[in-house]
């Protein structure tokens, strides 16, 4: 790889140059030796042949758009150009037909084909009369590569082919998994004779991701060191950080794929950064990271920019922006998006419109059709997800019987893929639907009850056995509702200061605030509120609304301080009406509830929202009807006609 | 009438299965005599393209119990369980010719 600049080179020793660089991802020398290649072409077929060598590398940085911009004019055929196409558009109908019986058309169109499968699923490839075996073209470019000496190719187009393939769910995953280990321990020993110490590195690396072994990514990070490959040592970092938690790589990995400029892999960092905060309910956080993983994949390809859309409406759901979420869902629920987006589109979508009590046919077929899209792309843990979203319909129908099938057969479906803690979910959902149900019947007895705590003990059995926290905790947290309905307070507030415990153990901060609301409005009830409690319950909803409202979770933010409100009326009341402290607090907090409420309809007009959770079931018309009858009653009529505008 | 659909399903993807246990038999014979490791990566390729496609009947079958399990016959039952025993041989000649331990546990996000 050592450069002489003082007489020009020929263009065999600089294509030579450009294939080192290129393998060893040298980005910037390997643009560099592209340019002087066009620099000395001689014919327009050099000239594009130098275009789509700069054009390759943009791709490995995960400019797409300009990668195809460079060679979208090249006149004479190139495979690569119609990959490009595919991967932008995200739909191989228009270039299926347009791919030749080169090696590299072979190698192209196998993984087009393999990636529609994967987003589109089998079905799409067929009517598109598409039947070609991907693997049958894989094999024949893999002897066409050696025959021509290319072996770091031939070698990794193997390899990217057992990674696709481990992108697909199939059920015989033990199988695949093993089969894939043994091809790439051939790889391995084949790649003695390959010229690169990367082409190696990233065969141990694909075993590290395979085996959840860190060893064998050590190997790569030296293997990578050796040829200097900045942008694989980022891989090796990266695979530290999110396989083993290792965080403080996450910094070093950002840091030299800023280096060498490498969109793709900064998107993806933020994407993996995103759902992290999402999962510990850091949403503020989540957006930012969000916006960054949106800005970097902007030329990625439509399915790198499809994944972090799903990730943008998960959180818009948590965060109750509703018509946002709508005009999201609605625009990935079209036919030119792929199946796989649509289906997880749809499924976040249905579950907000059963959540805002929307129109039962319309979620009938939005989630119907999830289920159906999820089933035929063989993607079992998603349809997993989406029969749950249908377990919650079932639920808002009402009926006790056909909710039992369901929970039943999400029951058979999750032992069939191993999931032992979905299992335990559905003993959970089923317990607690089933009282739900029963409650909005007038048929609660001791019977119903006994049934339902049975189901949640079995579930904190495997919980336990699985050292699952959340899912533990997610079970005290419904029995504190239980409980609270029925009236056994002490059992109440126990269940869920257990709850709240697990929550705050494993950093889940949504709900560890959740937990704390249902403290709070717990200690509401005149049984249970003295002068020893109120500062329990106050500390509890001051903590929670000061998280919703920094996270922007608008629905359940205005429902605390309508609840700080009630607690300080109660108060007042408590104390014989005598403390204008706790008077001038409600004022306060119904004032403060007032503009939450502006804010939260500013982005929601179109929903009455309904709290999933039962005992903060509130509605603005009767929040509002509370505040009007208290500025009524202390002779405020100003103030209470905001009330009654509202 | 469905259940003669699944009967019939079941039935074509027990043959298909078998198509596939004995071209996978064929494989790990051919592969026994290979010394080119570059041969040694292609037999290994076809083999799990084969397990792949055995993957998806796998789940195929999956969706015709989880619809018909409730009211499916006797007939049905045997069925699945000539599909089970069918799937325990495949499994076996997977495992007798690989020389790599199992992982079950895969998440790849790359």
């Amino acid at each position: 790889m050592h450069e002489d600049f003082s007489e020009p080179k020929p263009r065999s020793t600089l294509l030579e140059q450009y294939w080192d660089y290129f393998y060893t991802d040298n980005f910037s020398k390997a643009i560099e030796i592209s340019l002087k290649l066009f620099e000395s072409a001689e014919t327009d077929f050099e000239k594009d042949e130098a275009k789509e060598l700069k054009s390759k590398i943009l791709l490995k940085q995960g400019l797409y758009l300009d990668a195809y911009d460079l060679i979208k004019d090249r006149k004479s055929f190139s495979p690569f150009k119609l990959f490009l196409e595919f991967l932008l558009e995200g739909n191989i109908r228009p270039v299926l037909g347009r791919f030749k019986n080169d090696v590299s058309s072979h190698v192209y169109k196998a993984f087009s084909s393999m990636l529609s499968k994967v987003y589109w699923g089998a079905d799409y490839l067929k009517s598109n009369e598409h039947y070609e075996d991907p693997d049958m073209l894989l094999e024949k470019a893999f002897d066409e590569l050696i025959a021509e000496g290319k072996i770091d190719f031939a070698i990794l187009t193997l390899a990217k082919s057992v990674e696709i393939s481990l992108q697909e769910a199939h059920l015989s995953k033990d199988l695949i998994s093993l089969v894939s280990l043994e091809q790439i321990d051939n790889l391995i020993k084949f790649s003695e004779q390959a010229k690169y110490d990367s082409t190696k590195a990233r065969l141990f690396l694909l075993k590290a991701l395979l085996t959840k072994n860190r060893e064998f990514a050590e190997d790569a990070e030296i293997l990578f060191g050796k040829d200097k490959n900045r942008n694989g040592l980022a891989e090796v970092y990266l695979f530290y950080a999110n396989e083993f938690g290792e965080e403080e790589y996450f910094s070093k990995a950002i840091n030299l794929y800023n280096q060498v400029g490498n969109n793709i892999a900064l998107s993806l960092i933020n994407s993996i950064l995103a759902s992290q905060s999402l999962v510990n309910g850091n949403l503020r956080d989540a957006e930012l990271y969000l916006a960054r993983a949106k800005e970097k994949n902007m030329q990625c390809s439509l399915f790198d920019r499809l994944n972090v859309d799903i990730q943008e409406l998960s959180l818009l759901s948590i965060q109750g922006r509703y018509d946002e979420i709508e005009a999201l869902a609605l625009r990935l629920l079209k036919e030119d998006i792929p199946k796989f987006f649509q289906a997880q589109a749809g499924q976040i979508f249905a579950g907000i419109l059963i959540k805002n009590g929307g129109d039962t046919e319309q979620i009938r077929r939005i989630i119907d059709t999830s289920c159906d899209y999820f089933k035929e792309l063989k993607r079992f843990h998603h349809l997993l997800q989406a029969e749950n979203i249908r377990f919650q319909e079932c639920l808002m129908e009402g009926n006790g019987e056909e909710l039992k099938a369901k929970a039943q057969e999400i029951i058979k479906l999750a032992s069939k893929l191993g999931n032992i803690e979905e299992v335990a979910n559905k003993y959970v959902d089923l317990a607690y639907g089933l009282i739900n149900i029963n409650a909005r019947k007038h048929n609660l007895n001791e019977e119903n009850f006994a049934v339902a705590i049975d189901y949640f003990e079995k579930a904190i059995g495997i919980f336990k056995s699985e050292d699952n926290k959340i899912g533990e905790a997610n079970i005290y947290q419904a029995m504190g509702d239980l409980f609270a309905n029925i009236g056994k307070f002490e059992d109440s507030l126990n269940s869920l200061i257990k709850a709240k415990k697990l929550y705050k153990s494993t950093q889940a901060n949504l709900q560890n605030a959740v937990t704390e609301t249902l403290i709070g409005i717990l200690i509401l009830n005149p049984a249970v509120l003295n002068e020893h409690t109120y500062p329990i319950a106050e500390d509890h909803l001051e903590r929670s609304y000061k998280y919703f409202s920094d996270e922007k979770i608008l629905d359940i933010s205005w429902k605390t301080l309508f609840y700080l409100a009630d607690l300080n009326l109660k108060y007042y009341t408590f104390k014989n009406k005598k403390d204008k402290l706790y008077l001038q607090k409600t004022k306060d907090f119904f004032m403060k509830m007032l503009s939450a409420i502006e804010e939260y309809q500013e982005g929601s007009h179109k929903f009455h929202a309904n709290d999933i959770y039962h005992i903060t079931n509130i509605s603005i018309e009767q929040a509002n009807e509370k505040a009007y009858d208290f500025f009524i009653s202390i002779g405020d009529k100003e103030n209470a006609k905001k009330f009654k505008n509202n | 009438m469905q259940e003669q659909s699944t009967m019939m399903s079941t039935v074509s993807a027990l043959g298909v299965y078998n198509s596939y246990i004995s071209a996978l038999i064929k494989e790990n014979e051919k592969a026994e005599q290979l010394k080119d490791i570059a041969e040694i990566c292609k037999s290994n390729f076809k083999k799990l393209s084969l397990v792949k496609k055995f993957s998806e009947i796998d789940e195929d079958i999956l969706n015709y119990e989880i619809a018909n399990i409730d009211d499916c016959s006797a007939n049905f039952f045997s069925g699945i369980l000539a599909f089970e025993t069918t799937r325990l041989r495949f499994k076996e000649e997977i495992t007798k010719c690989t020389k790599t331990s199992p992982n079950q546990n895969l998440g790849l996000h790359y």
